[in-house]
């Protein structure tokens, strides 16, 4: 049985904004004891600020878990967004942190990596790409170039512990994206593959891992979410496949649900 | 005898409320529209501290909803295309109404029909279904028949689908949810009433239009949506005082922005009888708690020993 997410009202431990995008802050909060509930691709619903604007809990993504607590990022909706979810940040000594939410990549660290992120897609990245090499498998981590920056940091981070090889030169999005998946697909055989990012990687994604001999999941992360566990039935992502509940059925999918 | 206590326990407040032929353990109604079926909001709430439950707004026949997106944060409130998403009244009766059928709390059960004539059937339908405590007709829905136009913001329409409803109810309360996308809410609510409503619930969410500036394109495929929270409420404050003032002594529930309890406050003061909980839940599903708790302590520190006389005490 699924664990219902809780709350939290978690200290924190740093805020910063990982370099070369303006939108995409990152907050480390104290929550011992969590890790073992916590998997890449599952998000928190994160209170910012205390007044009814905004109004909504924030998607915040998992970029790691430890016995001290997570990491999660998030990408702001528009500049004037990120400015206003800035100075909230950065007068929070607490926040208010609902979840773990959300399906998990299954990771299959018994193979080799091919991991495509974009935007706050690369938290889930990190967090995959750190199961991977602790079990000593390499992994090979494409990001567009515009988040060569953040992604250097995730580099740094978890390099020393296996074999990472890191290209930031991942188009954003139409035929150039598709051809160069299909490219690398073809050069990683049996790799257990994951996207994680705006539906734009997602469908070209699934469309190159049509052919693929190992797993491929995606991780839809550009959807705005509400209550965050299927109850106000308003978070929807209309798929080949059919309408699936975002929230709770995603935001990790099968590849093949998008082709 | 026992010891003198130093600090004298706080006393009791009736939470009670009386709502158009429903005894109501506290005056809080999850509203219909957010918070699932039920049971989704188990884990964070004790239902009984919840005076009913709304369930999802059902249709005659299950509905897929609209496509995404379906939500978007506007300027203090929400706005919502989600459709009607719903399982169909056979389903709801079969396999969702069951599941809280034990709930120490009543059952408010919506629904929308796409005609007069699929009020009444639905009516007939929940009315003898076991578990429902108020047939609820959402009267913002559209009548395909006469070209789309919302039920609830026609007066004869008002009467007509009320008196539907009332007839296939067999005795069971009938609560009218209005539309506020109306010139006169009070004339709709006279009319549900003089038609035999037992209440009105006032009201279903505002219309409201959101475009995409990057694409110039609506953000709904619908176009027009449902707008609600918190920048709602002072409209929907004014709107119950109205039908509170022209209908003396009719219930009224309130519905529109309640978070805290101070809001709910502010409903009593208009002259509902009970209120609605619905955006708040999207927020944080622990508000009917805190919520319940807030109104008791407000009351305790106003000399309020039962909530109903708190309805309409404005002091001037």
């Amino acid at each position: 049985m699924i664990q219902a997410a809780e709350f939290f009202q978690a200290p924190v431990v740093h805020i910063a904004e990982p370099g070369g995008d303006a939108a995409l802050f990152e907050v480390e909060l104290e929550l011992p004891g969590l890790a073992g509930r916590c998997a890449p691709g599952q998000y928190f619903l994160v209170r910012v600020g205390e007044g009814v604007d905004p109004l909504l809990r924030r998607v915040f993504l998992l970029a790691g878990a430890s016995r001290e607590g997570v990491v999660l990022q998030h990408h702001a909706s528009s500049p004037a967004e990120a400015e206003r979810l800035r100075a909230l940040l950065q007068s929070s000594w607490q926040l208010d942190a609902f979840g773990p939410h959300g399906t998990a990549f299954a990771v299959d660290d018994a193979r080799d990596a091919l991991i495509a992120a974009s935007g706050v897609g690369v938290a889930a990245a990190a967090f995959l790409a750190t199961r991977h090499l602790l079990a000593g498998r390499a992994v090979r981590l494409l990001v567009p170039e515009e988040m060569a920056e953040a992604a250097q940091s995730l580099v740094e981070a978890v390099g020393d512990e296996g074999i990472l090889v890191a290209h930031f030169d991942l188009p954003l999005e139409g035929p150039a994206l598709e051809a160069r998946l299909a490219a690398e697909f073809a050069s990683a055989p049996g790799h257990a593959a994951y996207a994680a990012g705006p539906r734009a990687l997602v469908d070209a994604f699934a469309a190159a891992a049509a052919r693929h001999d190992g797993p491929a999941q995606v991780c839809l992360t550009d959807s705005t979410i509400s209550c965050g566990f299927g109850m106000c039935l308003a978070c929807v992502v209309d798929t080949p496949a059919g309408r699936r509940r975002i929230c709770t059925e995603g935001l990790v999918f099968d590849a093949a649900a998008f082709r | 005898m026992p010891p003198h206590s130093v600090e004298a326990e706080a006393p009791a407040v009736d939470l009670r409320v009386s709502v158009g032929g429903v005894e109501l353990a506290t005056p809080l109604i999850l509203a219909s529209g957010t918070w699932g079926y039920g049971p989704e909001a188990l884990p964070y709430l004790d239902y009984s501290r919840v005076g009913a439950l709304s369930p999802k707004g059902i249709t005659r026949h299950p509905r897929a909803g609209n496509p995404e997106p379906r939500v978007r944060e506007c300027n203090g409130g929400l706005l919502n295309s989600v459709g009607l998403e719903n399982v169909g009244i056979e389903a709801f009766i079969a396999d969702k109404l069951p599941l809280i059928r034990d709930y120490p709390t009543k059952r408010v059960v919506n629904f929308s029909g796409s005609s007069v004539e699929e009020f009444a059937e639905m009516a007939a339908m929940l009315a003898v279904a076991e578990g429902v405590d108020v047939l609820e007709a959402n009267l913002s829905c559209p009548n395909v028949k006469a070209g789309g136009a919302a039920f609830g913001t026609d007066e004869g329409l008002v009467r007509e689908t009320t008196a539907a409803v009332r007839g296939a109810s067999r005795g069971r309360p009938v609560w009218i949810k209005l539309s506020p996308n109306v010139t006169s809410i009070s004339t709709m609510a006279r009319a549900a009433r003089d038609t035999g409503a037992d209440a009105v619930t006032v009201a279903n969410s505002f219309l409201g239009l959101s475009f995409d500036t990057r694409t110039r394109r609506p953000v709904f495929a619908n176009v027009v949506s449902g707008y609600s929270g918190p920048a709602i409420k002072p409209m929907m404050l004014r709107l119950v005082y109205e039908v509170a003032r022209e209908l003396p002594g009719f219930p009224v529930v309130g519905l529109g922005g309640v978070m805290e309890a101070e809001d709910a406050v502010e409903y009593f003061l208009a002259g509902a009888c009970a209120f609605g909980v619905g955006t708040a839940a999207l927020v944080d599903p622990r508000c009917a708690g805190r919520i319940v708790d807030g109104l008791e302590a407000y009351c305790r520190s106003q000399g309020f020993e039962r909530i109903r006389d708190l309805q309409g005490a404005i002091v001037r």
